[in-house]
């Protein structure tokens, strides 16, 4: 039988905690919770955003009702528990009800101190805790426009901010000196006092507030001194206090707070307690990381064979006004044996504070820029000292996040399984709910040494502002399909012609300027597009043909001639011309002998659509002419998804083309020379008799992976050097490559009908 | 034809597969992390995935290389025959010919030059089984005492410093897990980041957990990357640095007093030597700022717990054991060892490095740690074989020095098992010399190494995937080995090839094994009330507990996890403190000079393994890196002319080599960088000189004087 577990409360430690439970794989509760609100649970800290406009209504609620459902937890709302009898392991609630457990989690969290002074029963008098209560409040501060807010704590200024957004003038009366006691010094909380008051809101400083004054309605606020201050709105922010009467009442041991030890145990058997409603080692807490740990260390005591003990939590927070970034954490109080760094720049604003003790943090104001707060609190909770240099560079330098969003898609992230940013960016994009598991199972990353578990978690949360490079791209405005979508279809033989394309459901015109020479060369790369008569067969108009020879690279030409003066001396009517380039031409051959004059002189009778009209520049000094004229005449009529060029030389290349692979004859061996994304990469360096067929299955490999005009350098960068490496060392792979490759080389050298599609 | 072969393709797709899995563990390093190889076949065709395996030390993790070890096991180059060589040719034989040749061969030349003529080689990648009967037959199978391992050139500085100042020699003091909850840790000479990245999550955890890592590497390495503090410090100065640090924990008040007097000798000694150490002057020297280097002592000083890890960085160094003994220095003074979190650990480099020096592969060495020179040692180990204790030979020289008794043919034959020391000997040339002047030769191979080359005969020997046994991780965690896959063609396990030869010499009675764990057996009783005692452990248990730590002298007892909490395992149980330095007078290494400007650094990269037998099999280790490299730094390519992607030379007063220029600002302007992972003329052991350490016979592979010019000028 699942164990019976009852939450009293549906604030935010309820809700982690509920979350935490069911997020533990061997965690078998039947979970119910009840609350006096009438709604779920909310996030209770985004409700200064919301008054704040910055978020709407929705936003609150992390979960619908359907994720509660799923997970068999039922939440009670406007059902307040009465009474808990810890011996029967019962509750009562509002409702006359009365259900048992075999674990209660009592997370009722705390309530508003209001002060005791005349007039607070008027109306216009105002605490902001609940949702309703941030619901009254923008409904007065649209009806009435003035506003005295007590209390200059964090929920005191958001809600003035919300306040003064929503049109109000406020006031805010504080009782001390400086805002945010004790997590700010003077100059920060000046710092922050003239932001504020840029947004029209006045403050009155070591004041508190004597009475409320009006008939009904409020109409004043008499401070300390006398002062007057006219208003419609009185809103109390001066502290919370837990709410731990129903424990009481029921024998639980309490103090301020409920008592609770390490686990959060309360005194009763099977009964814990978790959030501002409690109380341990003489401490309560009201900010939300201390309230979340306690939730976890209850969340494990329960379900974890090792539990971990809370050892208190130190306060940190970033105030939550749209415009201000100020972060506190700790003690800030400075003295003999405590060191500061401060850095202070009032034009901009930026403030900046450390104090250390034996150079660990003790405490920390950041105002005018947060983003080494995450790496502060991680350094308080470990205890972690500073280094010298990280004492120079604290506060200064670039985030990790920035360097993540900054770095190109090509950057390695998993060094261990050769991971690059954008594999991960197109899985968070892909993937429904991606987090650092998910990445981990889908790309490997991070699954060896763990390094850079960060860095991954960063990607996650950095997402947004590179997602830009994870956009896979949309094949051109006839259809809704991705190019990959679009290749796969052509590949399986699912359409098997252009225009199968064109006919399908998925294609609404009969093509565009970018679509159909895409789709062309997609079919054509699979061998399921006709060739073409290519340009050095030219056709006249008396029916006779100009065969142009390719360029005749050895010095000593004979051999090459030979072949075409005997043919020129068997075929009546023709004639020979040197063309350019080193060419030869044979004027005025038949249609019935194109066959013959092509395969004595190894000239390509056909080529396929894109195929690159143009030889490669293959000449090198030495090393094996025969491979290198034949490999020339046998890949350049192939198509290529962009313009792509093949170089040979002797000496280091200074410059290589990004257009394709400049191959190095360095004695005895071949060195292939590529543009990456960081300039030069010597892609692989072989044997003589390994060139045909690395050359062949590298191109091979580009043809049948680039996208249509995606140029040879950028799909190097996108596969990585080591995915094509991998390909041409893998026998299976370049195997199979090398069949699809030759069996098009075969068909350059038949003759075949032509297709005239240029 | 090309339809018939896409016929097939398609029929593989479609016919149905069978399926085996083999459990075992990774081959290459020693954080032993367990797999599983799971081979499908398909229409005669294999394919291969690895899954890691949880266990304690390092719960499922894999890295890139054991992602792909299964590639060399299946590979078609596999040695599957005998091979004996007839006028300079391999030649296919049975097994049976090619023992009665050893046996004709061996038994020719011992009666001719005596039994001191033959020698063997071993490795630290043979299993506890293998290493403890390579041992014994070179003792009793062919009565010599030439022996040593490769391990010489790996953990020789730690182990004799651990041995000296602890009186003991296990690689970590401590449990792997407790690296996470020590306060500061300092990373001497070790990448542990790419040569055993499953190590890595540890150090993640500490940092998470406000631990303060200094590293100490000429190099920005990954590893260097993960520290608060950097200490790049110019190559070969590491015992200077070690001795700074110690003078400041002393002048910082750091110091563990009571620690020190009553659980360790020679601290007024070393207090009275360090007295003498002007700090600016020497901070200068090694390139580095006093202000680092204070830090480094302040902070290790005053962490509440602290634990010092050293690798080869530091070792492989002819003053590699004084280093050590400096670093373990620091974990005295400051009293952090013998404690939860707080210790030392040598970084083990292969698979076995640490059961492979436990068990008598070391040319002074017996089981259980024991001594050949030892009287009492020698009685024991005779008893336990049945031979007389008068006829254990005495013992041998160094790895090393075999090779300059085999130049001079005073050692004339060699068994080979489990090594390429063409390749990861220093001074290659000489390597090179002493297996051409051998008579005979014979290597027990997978492959045909550079090494394997020059042998007359060649025996076929088993994978990781297929020979079971134990090996003991860089924890001193007993580990076992399970293997299923049947053996390549008619390759043999090596403890199955030691005994044959043994059986054709005669000496059958004495290896007489049925399996691994018969000759686990008697290696218990072997090591029984020695050092590294595993008289304890057992098959079944490592089974039970997924491996079991060792000094374990019962199998009542759990296993000794932090050793040294209330003694030392020295005569007086005090750990010894080193002064007094030995060779600060002579210093054996090479400086550089007008005609070699530039020191040169060696090391592993995160893809290949050793002198790369069998990494360099793996298509998908080869596709991360084909080839060797140098580091250069942009500003020294500059002055020398050299461009990113050319070949440049390097030559040392030794030799030279040929490796491909890849510039790096993460490496000092003064000093270069190639990995150790490639033969031929790449091989960069061709620059290392041969001088030893003094103590431990270590060579000086960390740092050479070096000169450099572009390959084509």
């Amino acid at each position: 039988m699942r164990k019976k577990l009852i939450i009293i409360g549906n604030g935010m430690s309820s809700l982690r905690f509920m979350e935490t439970i069911v997020s533990q794989s061997n965690s078998s509760f039947s979970i119910q919770s009840f609350g006096e609100e009438p709604s779920y649970p909310y996030n209770r800290v985004r409700l200064s955003s919301y008054l704040q406009q910055e978020a709407d209504q929705q936003s609150l609620f992390p979960h619908s009702s359907d994720w509660y459902e799923h997970r068999d937890i039922q939440v009670h709302t406007t059902e307040q528990v009465i009474n808990i009898d810890k011996d029967k392991k019962q509750i009562h609630t509002s409702t006359g009800l009365v259900y048992s457990y075999d674990y209660l989690i009592i997370a009722t969290g705390s309530s508003p101190v209001q002060l005791d002074i005349p007039g607070v029963n008027k109306k216009g008098v105002h605490t902001f805790r609940t949702l309703k209560d941030a619901n009254d409040l923008i409904t007065a501060a649209n009806d009435r426009k003035r506003a005295v807010v007590i209390g200059g704590g964090f929920l005191g200024l958001e809600a003035a901010f919300g306040l003064a957004k929503a049109g109000s003038e406020v006031v805010v009366v504080q009782r001390g000196d400086t805002l945010l006691p004790p997590q700010l010094d003077n100059t920060a909380s000046e710092y922050l006092q003239k932001e504020l008051e840029a947004y029209g809101i006045k403050f009155y400083f070591e004041q508190s507030i004597q009475s409320v004054e009006g008939e009904n309605q409020v109409e004043s606020a008499i401070l300390q001194d006398g002062t007057v201050i006219d208003t419609d709105v009185v809103l109390f922010a001066t502290g919370i206090r837990p709410n731990k009467n129903i424990a009481m009442q029921s024998g639980i041991r309490t103090n301020r707070g409920i008592i609770v030890d390490d686990y959060m145990k309360t005194s009763a058997e099977d009964v814990y307690a978790i959030g501002e409603c409690i109380e341990h080692n003489g401490q309560s807490y009201g900010l939300v990381p201390p309230v979340y740990e306690q939730a976890r260390v209850a969340a494990m005591a329960l379900c974890s064979q090792d539990p971990v003990p809370y050892k208190g939590s130190f306060p940190y927070s970033h105030l939550k006004i749209a415009g201000i970034d100020l972060f506190t954490a700790g003690n800030i109080e400075e003295s003999v044996q405590m060191d500061t760094i401060v850095q202070a720049d009032s034009s901009k604003p930026l403030y900046q504070k450390i104090v250390m003790q034996n150079d660990v943090i003790q405490g920390a104001i950041l105002f005018g820029e947060t983003a080494a707060a995450d790496d502060i609190v991680l350094r308080m909770k470990n205890q972690k000292p500073l280094s010298i240099a990280e004492k120079n560079h604290l506060f200064s330098g670039e985030g990790k996040e920035e360097k993540l969003v900054r770095c190109s898609p090509a950057s390695t992230i998993c060094k261990c399984n050769q991971v690059n940013k954008q594999d991960i960016l197109l899985h968070i994009a892909k993937a429904e709910e991606a987090n650092v598991q998910t990445i981990r199972d889908a790309t490997k990353a991070s699954s060896s040494c763990g390094g850079c578990a960060g860095d991954v978690a960063g990607l996650l949360s950095v997402f947004e502002q590179c997602k830009h490079q994870a956009q896979t791209t949309k094949f051109c405005a006839c259809t809704t399909l991705e190019e990959e979508t679009v290749r796969e279809k052509i590949n399986s033989g699912w359409w098997k012609q252009l225009h199968d394309v064109f006919l399908s459901d998925e294609w609404n015109t009969k093509g565009c300027d970018i679509c159909k020479p895409a789709l062309t060369y997609y079919f054509s790369v699979v061998g399921k597009m006709g060739t073409i008569r290519p340009p050095w067969i030219q056709k006249h108009a008396d029916n006779d043909f100009t065969i142009t020879s390719l360029p005749i690279r050895s010095k000593d030409i004979t051999g090459s001639m030979q072949s075409w003066m005997r043919l020129q001396q068997e075929i009546p009517g023709t004639h020979l011309k040197m063309g350019q380039d080193q060419r030869i031409q044979l004027t005025g051959v038949p249609e019935n002998e194109i066959n013959r004059v092509c395969n004595e002189t190894f000239t390509p009778i056909t080529a396929y659509p894109h195929a690159k009209i143009q030889p490669f520049h293959f000449s090198v000094t030495d090393g094996n002419y025969d491979v290198i004229e034949r490999l020339e005449a046998d890949l350049f009529p192939l198509s290529f998804p962009e313009e792509f060029s093949v170089q040979v030389t002797k000496d280091f290349p200074a410059v290589i083309p990004a257009s394709g692979v400049t191959l190095v004859w360095n004695e005895g061996t071949w060195e292939m020379h590529v543009v990456g994304a960081e300039g030069r990469i010597i892609l692989y360096v072989f044997q003589e008799e390994e060139l045909e067929e690395v050359l062949k299955v590298t191109v091979a490999y580009y043809r049948e992976t680039a996208h249509f005009g995606e140029p040879f350098s950028e799909w190097v960068t996108r596969q990585t050097p080591v995915k094509i490496r991998e390909t041409i060392l893998s026998d299976d792979d370049r195997d199979e490559l090398l069949l699809r490759l030759d069996s098009q080389i075969e068909s350059i050298k038949q003759n075949r009908e032509h297709t005239n599609l240029v | 034809m090309n339809e018939n072969m896409l016929a097939s393709f398609r029929e593989r797709q479609q016919s149905a597969a069978t399926e085996q899995v083999f459990e075992t563990q990774c081959p290459f390093c020693s954080m032993q992390c367990k797999k599983k190889v799971i081979e499908e076949k398909r229409a005669g065709r294999a394919k291969y995935r690895t899954i890691g395996v949880d266990n304690p030390t390092t719960k499922g993790r894999l890295c890139v290389k054991g992602k792909n070890a299964y590639q060399h096991a299946v590979h078609h180059n596999r040695i599957t025959t005998p091979l004996i060589k007839y006028n300079g040719e391999f030649q296919k034989s049975s097994w049976e010919e090619a023992l009665a040749y050893i046996k004709q061969n061996i038994e020719g030349i011992q009666e001719q030059h005596g039994r001191n003529a033959v020698s063997v080689y071993g490795g630290g990648s043979l299993t506890n089984e293998e290493a403890y009967l390579l041992g014994k037959f070179a003792r009793v199978g062919l009565g010599t005492k030439y022996i040593d391992y490769n391990g010489r050139f790996c953990m020789s500085s730690a182990a004799s410093a651990g041995m000296k100042a602890f009186g003991l020699d296990r690689g970590l003091t401590n449990r792997i897990d407790q690296i996470a909850d020590s306060k500061c840790i300092i990373l001497a000479g070790t990448n542990i980041a790419e040569c055993q990245p499953t190590f890595v999550p540890y150090l993640e955890e500490a940092k998470q957990n406000g631990s303060f890592i200094i590293v100490i590497d000429p190099r920005e390495t990954d590893t260097a990357a993960m520290a608060d503090l950097h200490l790049k410090i110019k190559p070969g100065h590491d015992k200077t640095l070690a001795r700074l640090l110690e003078k400041f924990i002393i002048q910082e008040n750091l110091v563990d007093d009571s620690f020190c007097r009553e659980r360790t000798n020679g601290y007024e000694e070393l207090l009275e030597e360090l007295d003498a150490i002007e700090p600016d002057n020497l901070c200068k020297e090694i390139g580095l700022s006093v202000q680092d280097v204070h830090e480094a002592a302040y902070r290790f000083g005053s962490a509440t717990s602290g634990m010092i890890f050293t690798a080869r960085g530091v070792e492989q160094q002819t003053d590699g054991h004084e280093t050590v003994r400096h670093f373990l220095n620091l974990l005295l003074l400051s009293g952090k060892i013998g404690k939860h979190a707080s210790g030392y650990g040598a970084i083990t480099g292969q698979a076995n490095g640490q059961g492979g020096r436990e068990h008598g592969q070391k040319a002074d060495q017996l089981p259980g740690y024991r001594s050949i020179e030892n009287k009492e040692h020698r009685h024991y180990i005779a008893d336990v074989w049945g031979v007389k204790e008068s006829s254990l030979p005495e013992k041998g020289v160094s790895a090393y020095e075999m090779m300059e008794r085999m130049e001079e043919k005073e050692i004339k034959a060699l068994i080979l098992i489990g090594s390429n020391p063409v390749i990861s000997n220093p001074n290659a040339n000489l390597a090179h010399k002493a297996l051409s002047s051998l008579s005979f030769m014979v290597a027990a191979e997978m492959f045909m190494t550079e090494s394997a080359a020059y042998a007359d005969v060649i025996l076929p020997t088993t994978s990781y995937l297929e020979n079971e046994g134990t090996l003991t991780n860089m924890e001193g965690r007993v580990t076992l080995r399970e293997a299923s896959r049947p053996p390549a063609g008619q390759s043999k396990h090596d403890w199955e090839i030691i005994s044959a030869i043994a059986r054709v010499l005669g000496k059958g009675d004495l290896f007489s094994y049925t399996d691994a764990e018969s000759i686990f057996n008697e290696l218990r009783l072997a090591s029984r009330g020695g050092k590294a005692d595993y008289y304890g452990i057992t098959y079944e248990r490592i089974r039970r507990e997924i491996g079991v730590f060792w000094p374990c002298p019962s199998e009542e007892h759990e296993g000794e996890t932090t050793l040294f909490t209330e003694n030392f395992e020295t005569e007086n149980g005090k750990a010894n403190f080193y002064y007094d330095g030995l060779i600060s007078m002579h210093m054996l290494k090479e400086e550089t000079s007008e005609q070699y400007p530039l020191f040169i650094t060696t090391g592993r990269t995160m893809n290949h393994y050793l002198t790369g037998e069998q990494t360099q099999r793996s298509s998908r280790l080869v596709a991360r890196e084909f080839e060797s490299f140098v580091y250069i730094h942009p500003d020294t390519a500059m002055s020398y002319g050299v461009r990113s992607g050319e070949l440049v030379v390097l030559s040392s007063k030794q030799g030279e080599t040929t490796l491909r220029c890849s510039l790096s600002e993460q490496i000092r302007t003064d000093t270069l960088f190639a990995p150790m992972h490639w033969g031929g003329s790449q091989n960069i052991n061709r620059l290392i000189a041969g001088d030893l350490d003094p103590v431990c016979r270590m060579p000086g592979f960390k740092r050479a004087a070096v000169s450099l010019r572009p390959y084509k000028s």
